[in-house]
């Protein structure tokens, strides 16, 4: 059942693609702000907390990403944060999705401006 | 000395107030007894102007080394502050023509013309600029406190804006606690220390709006689809 699952899981868009990649680079510090960040500061894309927090909420239905809750600190006003940690299955689709991207570009790297993927 | 002239100053201007108050009383000499009371307050100012003119020069340094502070400590300085400069010329010139339209009115009996239309102006801001004037000691008291505060606690102490923590309420209790925490840790950490205060408080509101929206429009959309669903089945 997983493995038929992992061959076939959901397309994922492009920020839920931007934002499974912030959560795999980050690895043991992936909670909302590093991730609005890095989302920000790597890949140019500003977006609401209130949007990040829906797309993580949607992967981690679908599985793609699981949360735990860490400890409170001072400077977010004694509040606990939300760790993300990116799935198998998580894993799974991205490569999928990135595969499909690069499949896509091939033989296209002149036209896209000498991108490399 | 300063009790003597302060003692004079305060007869004047209430010889000036009782004018004006007979000419309300009585109507055919109103326009002109008014103008009178008008000009003996304005006139009565006039010995004021060295000692407020001291007082000026007192608290422009003062000012200066304020405005320095609050940009270092990241605290809001605020316009009316930030005008000290050009009060006192402000008070200046706004008297000085408010008594020249009022007297030249009063020459030409141009009452209730445009003359005495520009000396109602000028009048109101000779007075906004004395306000402003007065309540710039106040205002350097509390800066100084703010400044104080900060400098003691060894860290940022100025908070995000409360009315919208409340707003926030508005996001689903699941999301709240890590949204608010993220948006708080962002401000505190990365966009007061950059930005400044004023900057800051922007970007926490635009942040605040804009997180609410996506949040509520997944709650809206679920309860409209069980609605259309409990319609149906009915």
């Amino acid at each position: 059942m997983q493995s038929r699952r992992n061959s076939k899981c959901d397309p994922l868009g492009e920020f839920e693609t931007l934002v499974l990649m912030a959560v795999m680079r980050l690895e043991a510090d992936a909670y909302g702000m590093r991730i609005h960040r890095e989302l920000e500061t790597r890949g140019g894309r500003r977006c609401s907390y209130g949007a990040l927090y829906t797309t993580l909420d949607r992967l981690e239905q679908k599985g793609y990403v699981s949360s735990t809750v860490g400890e409170p600190t001072p400077e977010r006003g004694g509040r606990a944060k939300k760790f993300f940690k990116i799935d198998s299955l998580g894993r799974t689709a991205l490569r999928q999705s990135y595969g499909a991207t690069r499949r896509m570009a091939e033989g296209m790297e002149t036209q896209l401006g000498g991108a490399s993927w | 000395m300063v009790k003597v002239q302060r003692y004079s100053n305060m007869t004047v201007s209430v010889l000036g107030l009782a004018v004006v108050g007979i000419g309300i009383a009585f109507k055919p000499y109103r326009p002109w007894l008014m103008d009178c009371g008008a000009l003996i307050i304005l006139g009565n100012m006039v010995p004021l102007l060295p000692v407020w003119r001291s007082q000026m020069r007192d608290l422009a340094p003062t000012m200066q080394k304020l405005q320095f502070l609050c940009a270092h400590y990241h605290v809001p300085f605020g316009l009316a502050n930030a005008m000290y400069r050009w009060l006192w010329p402000f008070i200046l010139t706004t008297m000085g023509l408010a008594t020249a339209f009022l007297s030249a009115s009063m020459i030409l009996r141009n009452n209730h013309g445009l003359l005495h239309i520009l000396f109602t102006i000028f009048d109101g801001l000779y007075t906004l600029g004395i306000v402003v004037f007065v309540t710039r000691i106040h205002s350097a008291q509390s800066i100084l406190r703010k400044i104080d505060s900060v400098a003691d606690s060894g860290k940022l102490a100025i908070s995000p804006p409360t009315s919208a923590k409340f707003i926030l309420l508005l996001i689903p209790r699941r999301y709240r606690e890590h949204l608010v925490g993220d948006l708080e840790e962002e401000y505190n950490t990365i966009v007061l220390p950059e930005y400044g205060a004023r900057k800051a408080r922007n970007w926490y509101w635009w942040h605040v709006v804009i997180s609410v929206g996506p949040l509520l429009w997944v709650h809206v959309r679920r309860a409209a689809t069980i609605a259309w669903l409990w319609k149906r089945l009915r």
